[in-house]
């Protein structure tokens, strides 16, 4: 193989890039997971095992489990909110379509605390939501619609939903609609040709969609934090009191490269299987 | 494999199929955007070259004798504003803000970077811990009569820093109530109004294992130090039996919604409190009977401030009586300042900061640094964190 000299160094910025802001910080997390503590906050001297071992509690089953299930569910939502509206979005025409995909962007302009407070305000028992509330007899006085797990996910959705629309928008635009008629024509009915034409066709971005929700959102910690009960404490929250409140660097540094390392297991699995199945398909042709 | 042959994948986890294509259409189209659009460029660059060029001479001819200034690093909405500008004149100085929001952060921040803070306003324990570390300069009295006349020493002895050897003790809080009077209609006077199931939901502890393990313990009748497990038992089960009627855990939103009637009870610190009282006399403040926990913030001067003497001069400026009633008034944190009742309102004498009773003031408890004993509060305070 030759190495191509142009290239190389034409990808150098970008993986100049890759390497000083995403390699190096996450080699300085893996490293400092094998740190000692110190009380006073920071890396104590030497190395040690125990934030490895600190890792090994069975108490971190239950969040774990909590974390994994808050996130499937807030990206399966995501998708099948995201879907109809990607679709939409898709099959408007011209302007009307920059309108809407400028309706999706610009808000995601805003910074997340931002959103959250508004939302804080409208599902404030005091507001005009949760009077209306009310008044139509759908919640008591003393009922709260923030602090629970149903406003966590709210807000989850809420949040992360361009993430989904976007990819997906940017995978139907190149649909070609023309097949969902001729399926029509060959006989199909019309969930037929949805669930094995169109979904098929859009799988790489379903996937895309999910994966840049899921991820994110296992990392999330203010959304449980602001909007969460007593009892909404994530993976990610449990990092963020490693840092904040225990100041315990390395297992903070532990936990993360945990999840760093559980997400790279299941990423590349994933590519080891998609590319055992290509292998076996072009076997077959 | 190789670079080569993964060049022919493409994007194999999903990815925007095609999005080399987009980028290179849009690339193309900015381009020809920019095009059109450059003479206008030329023209706006023109005039920031023109426009900074004639800030750098105005700037220039303005320059006297450079200002000295002095780094601040402290807690936000901590300091009236208006006192800090009189020291500026007096002193011919900038005073430059910074801001932590936890005592560690602070700590974290120090051990990191050499910066040269001049002046610095942490808690008791972390006081200890500086002092310890040698991060901090034994302070000379000659330099700050008015604290070395003006503070209550009664104060000092109950923080272990009687002759203000290394810090000046400031601000004074407590941990006390936050209460909607309108809808629980009578104080809560007890850590145990926790355990009122119809309050369920509308009540908060704070985000703070030291406090609310504390409380606990303190509830129990125990010392708010105590690191004997049995104990720490004892205190982690109070404080489950009372997680379950709280909304959530917090601190600075946990305020506000106390304020916009969300919350009727909120664990939080006395002056945040009282500014709420101030705005609103349906909020109000209450110290549970079993005893409560001291908190005071202490101005200390770091070893490597890079100006020493107006470190000084700002401590003494602000132990003057009438500077010190100021800064009692604006953050509603007792200051510890002989004379100070004589410089603030007349609606503020009556502020239940002054009305704290020697006798709950004694029985008050201070947070100490625990050292490597912290471990076992965090241990603590992941089973209340986990219990369901």
């Amino acid at each position: 193989m030759t190495f191509r000299w142009k290239e190389g160094l034409l990808t150098l910025p970008s993986l100049g890039m890759l390497v000083g802001l995403v390699g190096v910080p996450t080699l300085v997390i893996f490293i400092t997971a094998f740190c000692a503590s110190s009380p006073t906050g920071g890396v104590g001297q030497g190395w040690s095992f125990r934030a490895i071992e600190s890792l090994f509690q069975w108490m971190y089953v239950p969040i774990i489990i909590k974390t994994l299930l808050y996130s499937a569910i807030a990206t399966l939502l995501c998708i099948l909110i995201g879907l109809p509206v990607a679709y939409l979005m898709a099959r408007c025409q011209g302007r009307l379509r920059n309108i809407l995909v400028l309706a999706i962007v610009i808000p995601f302009w805003t910074n997340m605390l931002v959103h959250l407070s508004a939302w804080k305000m409208v599902l404030h028992p005091n507001g005009a939501f949760g009077k209306l509330l009310l008044y139509l007899g759908v919640i008591g006085p003393n009922d709260l619609l923030l602090y629970n797990p149903q406003a966590v996910i709210l807000l989850f959705v809420y949040i992360f939903l361009p993430f989904a629309i976007i990819p997906l928008y940017a995978t139907i635009e190149k649909f070609d609609f023309r097949l969902l008629e001729s399926a029509r024509d060959l006989g199909a009915t019309s969930w037929q040709a949805l669930s094995q034409v169109f979904l098929p066709g859009i799988w790489s971005g379903i996937l895309s969609a999910s994966i840049l929700v899921f991820v994110p959102v296992l990392g999330c910690y203010v959304v449980p934090e602001l909007v969460g009960d007593a009892n909404s404490v994530l993976y990610s929250n449990k990092i963020a009191q490693r840092t904040f409140q225990d100041r315990n660097l390395p297992e903070a540094a532990a936990l993360s490269s945990a999840l760093l390392v559980g997400m790279m297991v299941v990423g590349l699995g994933y590519l080891y299987w998609e590319r055992a199945k290509r292998r076996q398909e072009e076997g077959h042709e | 494999m190789g670079f080569g042959k993964s060049r022919g994948m493409e994007s194999p986890a999903g990815g925007f199929p095609h999005a080399d294509k987009q980028f290179v259409d849009f690339v193309k189209n900015t381009k020809k955007g920019l095009r059109m659009i450059r003479p206008v460029g030329w023209l706006a660059m023109g005039l920031a070259v023109t426009g900074l060029a004639a800030m750098l001479l105005l700037t220039g001819c303005q320059r006297g004798p450079e200002k000295q200034k002095l780094y601040f690093y402290t807690w936000a909405d901590y300091i009236d504003e208006n006192t800090v500008r009189e020291f500026e004149e007096a002193y011919h100085c900038e005073v430059v803000f910074d801001y932590f929001d936890s005592n560690e952060s602070m700590l974290a921040k120090l051990k990191a970077e050499n910066i040269g803070y001049d002046v610095i306003l942490p808690t008791t324990y972390m006081v200890e811990i500086m002092k310890r570390e040698g991060m901090i300069r034994p302070l000379d009295h000659a330099k700050i009569p008015n604290a070395v006349k003006g503070i209550d020493r009664r104060l000092a002895a109950k923080v272990g820093d009687e002759n203000l050897e290394y810090s000046v003790p400031y601000y004074i809080g407590l941990t006390a109530f936050g209460y909607n009077a309108e809808k629980l209609g009578k104080a809560p006077d007890s850590w145990r109004i926790y355990e009122n199931t119809a309050l369920a939901g509308r009540m908060t502890l704070l985000e703070d294992m030291r406090a609310v393990i504390g409380a606990a313990l303190i509830t129990l009748g125990y010392d708010m130090n105590s690191v004997d497990p049995r104990q720490l038992e004892e205190a982690r089960d109070l404080v489950i039996r009372w997680k379950a009627n709280i909304a959530k855990f917090g601190v600075d939103d946990v305020k506000q919604g106390l304020a916009s009637g969300e919350f009727f009870v909120v664990q939080g610190y006395s002056g945040d409190i009282l500014q709420f009282t101030v705005e609103d006399p349906n909020i109000r403040l209450a110290i549970p009977k079993e005893g409560t926990i001291l908190a005071i913030d202490h101005f200390v001067i770091p070893t490597n401030a890079s100006n020493p003497e107006l470190a000084y001069q700002f401590i003494n400026f602000m132990c003057d009586p009438k500077n010190a009633g100021r800064n009692l008034e604006r953050t509603q944190y007792l200051v510890p300042i002989e004379g100070v009742q004589n410089y603030v309102s007349e609606a503020m004498k009556s502020s239940p900061i002054f009305l704290i009773s020697d006798k709950e003031f004694e029985r008050a408890q201070l947070t100490q640094d625990l050292g490597t004993d912290i471990e076992k509060f965090s241990a603590i305070w992941d089973q209340i964190k986990a219990a369901h």
